[in-house]
């Protein structure tokens, strides 16, 4: 009931956003923006970068309100835009390498981690990754891209897109592998 | 622990994941959506005025081409018979001395010149006296003159005119040895007055005729009227030089 009166409320907020009522996209900020900037934080090492990520993102949101048709939820709908700014203020910061190196993956194994690890070190881990590793990981691992719309979106092939994501997941692990056994020789 | 698979586990912690953005972002985002909006209604307003403008120059245009169509259409007009003209009475126009001169050109008879059955001509003056002056009786009656008919009086009025001077000028002889410049001067004025005179008096009471105005203006190109009274003395001189050239003879 509570999910539905909320979707309700959405929409009814939504509606009045797209006539420029600055109260109902005020809401609609609220609402989103604390997720919106932790997805920004994903691609973007500087909190304050990736504020502005995310407010260019809310800034396009509320101009092409208009262009929402209810297809999908409205948070999948924000989430795609504040992902392609994310993207574009790390290309105008030239931070994007994508080597067109293609490996044999196809001997990769799924390894285990311990899942004790907290969000932070996680996303310190990430942050250490490459910029082209990083950005594959996260949009596949995380955001749920398919690696043909992840080509699409960076301008690579399938099978560079393919490459970064087995690279990234093999040196985060040994990350997490290292800092497993640095804590655990720590608490010994 | 239970291994989980890598992907699966790091979404799982970071999806969770909320983080607070600073006070004043919503403050700088409002601003932006503002400006934005500013920027849209001066775009509307701008490209309304040029719409407008656009729609002003083609009324314009349609009006001007409307109106040039208009003068362009060939107007026709049915121009009233200007055949017949009717040329009223004249009044007298002239200074009773004149009056008096033209009564006596008038009544001078039709008479040619014949060189050789005149009499011995002791001066010139009195065979001046018979060059022949064309009067024109129509111009005293009212009567219904065809448009060729009064050009043909108009011209034969001013010839006469030339004769009148050349008249007065042989008088002038008699009564003098010598005519001064001033006094032939003094008559050819009198003359190109009197002419101008009647012409306006005639056009005043006449239905003006194009073929009219064309012989006016070829006439005006024509010699002046001093050049037309020099040439008739001259052809006078020349004339009776002639007679008495063969009289002699």
């Amino acid at each position: 009931m509570k999910v539905i009166q909320l979707h309700k409320n959405e929409s009814a907020l939504i509606k009045r956003a797209v006539k420029n009522n600055r109260e109902a996209q005020h809401v609609l900020f609220e609402l989103h923006a604390p997720k919106m900037l932790s997805v920004c934080r994903y691609y973007l090492k500087n909190v304050q970068h990736a504020e502005e990520a995310m407010l260019n993102g809310f800034f396009k949101v509320f101009s092409n309100l208009k262009s929402y048709k209810s297809e999908g939820s409205f948070e999948g709908w924000v989430r795609r835009i504040m992902v392609r700014e994310s993207i574009s203020m790390l290309r105008k910061q030239k931070k994007i390498e994508l080597p067109f190196d293609e490996i044999d993956i196809k001997n990769e194994h799924t390894n285990s981690i311990n899942t004790d690890i907290e969000v932070a070190e996680i996303q310190q881990h990430i942050d250490a990754l490459p910029e082209g590793y990083k950005l594959v990981f996260v949009m596949y691992a995380i955001e749920g891209y398919k690696h043909y719309e992840i080509a699409e979106i960076l301008n690579i092939s399938l099978g560079t897109s393919k490459s970064q994501l087995f690279k990234a997941r093999k040196m985060l692990q040994e990350r997490i592998r290292k800092s497993n056994k640095t804590t655990s020789y720590g608490t010994s | 622990m239970a291994p989980v698979n890598f992907d699966k586990h790091i979404k799982d912690k970071l999806e969770d994941r909320k983080l607070t953005p600073s006070v004043n972002a919503w403050d700088k985002l409002s601003e932006r959506l503002e400006a934005n909006e500013k920027k849209k209604h001066v775009n509307l307003y701008w490209w309304c005025g040029v719409a407008a403008s656009i729609v002003g120059v083609l009324f314009v245009v349609s009006q001007l081409v409307g109106n040039k169509q208009e003068i362009i259409e060939p107007q026709v007009v049915k121009n009233p018979k200007v055949n017949d003209i009717e040329v009223l009475e004249q009044k007298p126009l002239y200074s009773s001395d004149q009056k008096q001169t033209q009564e006596e050109v008038v009544t001078t008879p039709k008479t040619e010149i014949k060189i050789k059955d005149e009499s011995p001509v002791k001066s010139v003056g009195p065979i001046l006296n018979k060059i022949p002056v064309v009067v024109s009786e129509n111009i005293k009656s009212s009567k219904t003159i065809k448009p060729e008919q009064q050009l043909k009086e108009a011209l034969t009025f001013e010839e006469q005119k030339i004769q009148e001077v050349v008249a007065q000028v042989k008088e002038l002889k008699e009564q003098k040895t010598q005519v001064t410049d001033a006094e032939i001067e003094e008559l050819l004025q009198k003359a190109q007055r009197e002419i101008v005179f009647t012409k306006r008096h005639n056009e005043s009471n006449t239905i003006v005729d194009a073929n009219k105005l064309l012989q006016e203006v070829e006439t005006d190109l024509d010699k002046s009227f001093r050049t037309k009274v020099f040439e008739a003395l001259k052809a006078s001189y020349g004339t009776v030089k002639t007679a008495v050239a063969n009289r002699n003879n």
